[in-house]
């Protein structure tokens, strides 16, 4: 953001800020969906966007609260007098104390004021993503009675499944059927599951499944696959589900190094401008940051200076390691070899550590010598950014290791 | 063994460092052998980059305390127990207690591992200067507890560093305070974004509960610079501090009305206070701290 765009943002937050400006009272309400209003916000505080959370009844700000790096009680006591209805939090979200700080928060303040997500995560094989075969129930119901405790609630609006990445899992009986129980009982209002990785098998099968009410997945403008993930959502949405989006500013910076910060409001901006979106849950632990979030909803348009400030044209190659497979280098480069196979080599070996399938992909791409020493300067100008010669060098060091060597 | 030396090789060859425990680093020989237990595949490696793959969405709060690099192995048994052992290093002493007092409970079974540990049924974890290591057993049953202190221990004698608390947190004071409720906040303390860090500790006398604050800076510039943000920050909001005879400030923060008023003071490279209206109280602790900043050392 520019130092002109600064100031027009800050400008048009002093004028329509959410925390006690009296203009806001004469902002309109745009909503979409249905009409089912559970709960209401105080009218004097209404921000500018409401959406139906899908068939739940439940009507929401787009924007709301991950708690989750909130370590302060008076952020989310000014989050919810700000207008802000629903907080995400999760059984082991700072080993409880997350769930306790928002129990003391809500304690006083009317239930139909609020709307409480909560997620249990129950053990599993990192790898794999999948539960025991044996896993029981009983475990998952504890954690949830603990949560309630924690919160001091009869109930809370939506359980989630948490950090789902497979079918199978999102499938597993047991806890689906816990799940099932708690609705039935009136402990939870709507069940729901909670996706970082794999999100578009998670979210098509709670889709078919037909048992989830709710979503929760991480959606970013950086993602290498957010068209399969906006694809996902979109009949999510058509099926009914409602639609929860997090990780909405993509790791707040650019860089590893931190220096580099992303435009927080024009990401959240983007994924905002996907109505199949209901609410994102950005985790701003400033006051700033909460009003700086909450004033995307006085126009979701994102100017040009946003759109530059995203590098929307160049966002796949930010990920970094996800090549797109789009062949074009192959034709660019002067020995016309085999790239996007040996990208996928690089990705194998440096996203996933797999040195077996790294040396495996790279054979197949039949290089058998490699000529990139031979090119002072590089002709290939990748679509996706990546120094396509550096990372030729580097990976096709693993052709000289036995295959014996590789697990 | 031989297998194990190659992939150490190949894992070199590649780019990827700190193999061993040595000049302060962390390395995959630090995972012990253990009678009765069998190391699952191997060892694993995860740098800032690739943190979010193994613990998802978690991976925002070890960045943000400046995580480095994390070295995991799980091990299991015949009877299909097993346990895994995740060392996270950070990039100095503060991040690593941080980081540990972050997740740590409120009130816990805390043990004297490394500088601090606590367990609970299934976990043991605890730090030592910027290592936070953290064990995880699933259904151990009766021997939970004496496998994952024995483990711990273990690893607590290979890890380097010394097993201190920052300093600072020595300076808050005795009196009323609740006993390791101390926490290192990295950034954005009291949701402002200009305090960036703090030492924390809660308190509770006659069943009020407060917390103290110590911001440890870089320099006494670096203090001025803080406070006359905040001070701008109050006068943005059209509000006016006062200034005691010794130097403390006394302001309404917008944010904090219900919590009484902000009561702060500044020596070279530290800002400390809390949120009070009893003058008296105010006096005892700002003077307390600030001497026991003295008796460390840490101011003049």
């Amino acid at each position: 953001m520019n130092k002109k765009e600064k100031i027009k943002s800050r400008r048009n937050f002093m004028k329509t800020g959410l925390t006690g400006i009296a203009g806001l009272t004469m902002l309109p309400v745009i909503t979409s969906g249905k009409n089912d209003t559970v709960p209401q916000p105080k009218k004097k505080k209404s921000p500018a966007v409401y959406r139906a959370l899908g068939k739940t009844g439940l009507k929401l700000p787009i924007v709301s609260m991950g708690v989750m790096n909130a370590d302060n009680p008076r952020l989310v006591e000014a989050a919810l007098d700000s207008g802000i209805i629903y907080l995400d939090t999760a059984y082991v979200y700072q080993r409880g104390r997350n769930e306790e700080m928002i129990g003391n928060v809500i304690k006083n303040r009317p239930r139909d004021s609020y709307v409480i997500g909560t997620k249990i995560y129950e053990p599993r094989n990192r790898k794999t993503g999948l539960f025991p075969k044996d896993a029981k129930s009983n475990s998952f119901i504890e954690k949830f009675e603990t949560s309630l405790k924690r919160l001091g609630i009869e109930h809370v609006e939506i359980l989630y499944l948490h950090n789902i990445s497979r079918k199978e899992s999102l499938l597993f009986e047991p806890y689906l059927s816990a799940m099932q129980k708690l609705k039935d009982q009136g402990k939870i209002r709507f069940i729901g599951v909670s996706t970082h990785v794999n999100e578009p098998e998670v979210i098509e099968a709670a889709t078919d499944s037909k048992q989830y009410d709710v979503i929760l997945t991480a959606y970013n403008f950086k993602q290498p696959h957010l068209q399969k993930i906006k694809k996902a959502i979109a009949r999510a949405a058509r099926a009914g589900l409602g639609v929860v989006a997090m990780k909405t500013q993509a790791g707040v910076y650019w860089d590893q190094e931190r220096q580099h910060p992303i435009n927080m409001r024009a990401a959240l901006k983007w994924v905002l401008n996907d109505e199949n979106v209901h609410t994102a849950i950005p985790g701003f632990t400033t006051f700033d940051q909460m009003n700086l979030d909450l004033s995307v909803m006085q126009d979701l348009t994102l100017t040009e200076q946003e759109k530059i400030d995203l590098k929307l044209e160049q966002q796949i190659s930010q990920a970094g390691l996800y090549c797109a497979q789009c062949g074009k280098c192959t034709s660019q480069c002067p020995y016309h070899l085999e790239i996007p196979t040996a990208m996928r080599s690089f990705m194998y070996a440096y996203g996933y550590k797999n040195l077996g399938q790294a040396r495996e992909t790279l054979l197949s791409s039949g290089i058998h010598r490699l000529p990139c020493n031979d090119c002072s300067t590089c002709a290939v100008n990748c679509t996706m950014g990546f120094d396509i010669q550096k990372r030729m060098l580097n990976i096709f060091r693993i052709k000289d290791i036995p295959e014996e060597f590789l697990i | 063994m031989k297998k194990t030396g190659i992939m150490v090789l190949i894992f070199w060859l590649l780019g990827f460092s700190g193999l061993f425990t040595q000049n302060g680093e962390i390395g995959f020989d630090i995972f012990p052998e253990i009678s009765g237990w069998q190391k699952t595949g191997e060892p694993e490696m995860y740098s800032p980059d690739n943190l979010f793959e193994y613990i998802n969405g978690a991976a925002e709060v070890y960045l943000s305390y400046d995580f480095q690099k994390l070295i995991t192995l799980s091990y299991s048994n015949p009877k299909q127990q097993s346990f895994t052992i995740d060392i996270y290093q950070h990039s100095n002493s503060n991040n690593g207690f941080g980081i540990y007092s972050q997740e740590k409970p409120q009130e816990g079974d805390f043990l004297k591992i490394g500088t601090q540990g606590y367990y609970e049924q299934g976990v043991l974890n605890f730090f030592k200067d910027r290592f936070y290591v953290k064990l995880s057993a699933f259904d151990l049953k009766e021997i939970d507890r004496p496998l994952l202190e024995k483990i711990s221990r273990l690893i607590d004698n290979q890890l380097p560093g010394q097993p201190l608390l920052p300093k600072t947190v020595s300076c808050f004071p005795s009196m009323g305070k609740i006993e390791n409720s101390e926490r290192f906040i990295l950034q954005n303390f009291l949701g402002h974004s200009f305090l960036h860090s703090a030492f924390v500790a809660d308190y509770l006398i006659e069943d009020k509960k407060f917390q103290v604050f110590i911001i440890e800076t870089a320099s006494p510039q670096k203090t001025n610079t803080i406070l006359a943000r905040y001070l701008a920050f109050l006068k943005s909001k059209g509000i006016e501090y006062q200034q005691d005879n010794s130097g403390a400030y006394r302001f309404s923060d917008p944010y904090y009305r219900s919590s009484g008023t902000m009561n702060l003071k500044k020596n070279s490279r530290f800002i400390w206070g809390f949120f009070s209206n009893d003058i008296q109280q105010v006096r005892t602790y700002l003077e307390t701290i600030e001497q026991n900043l003295k008796n460390h050392q840490l101011i003049h």
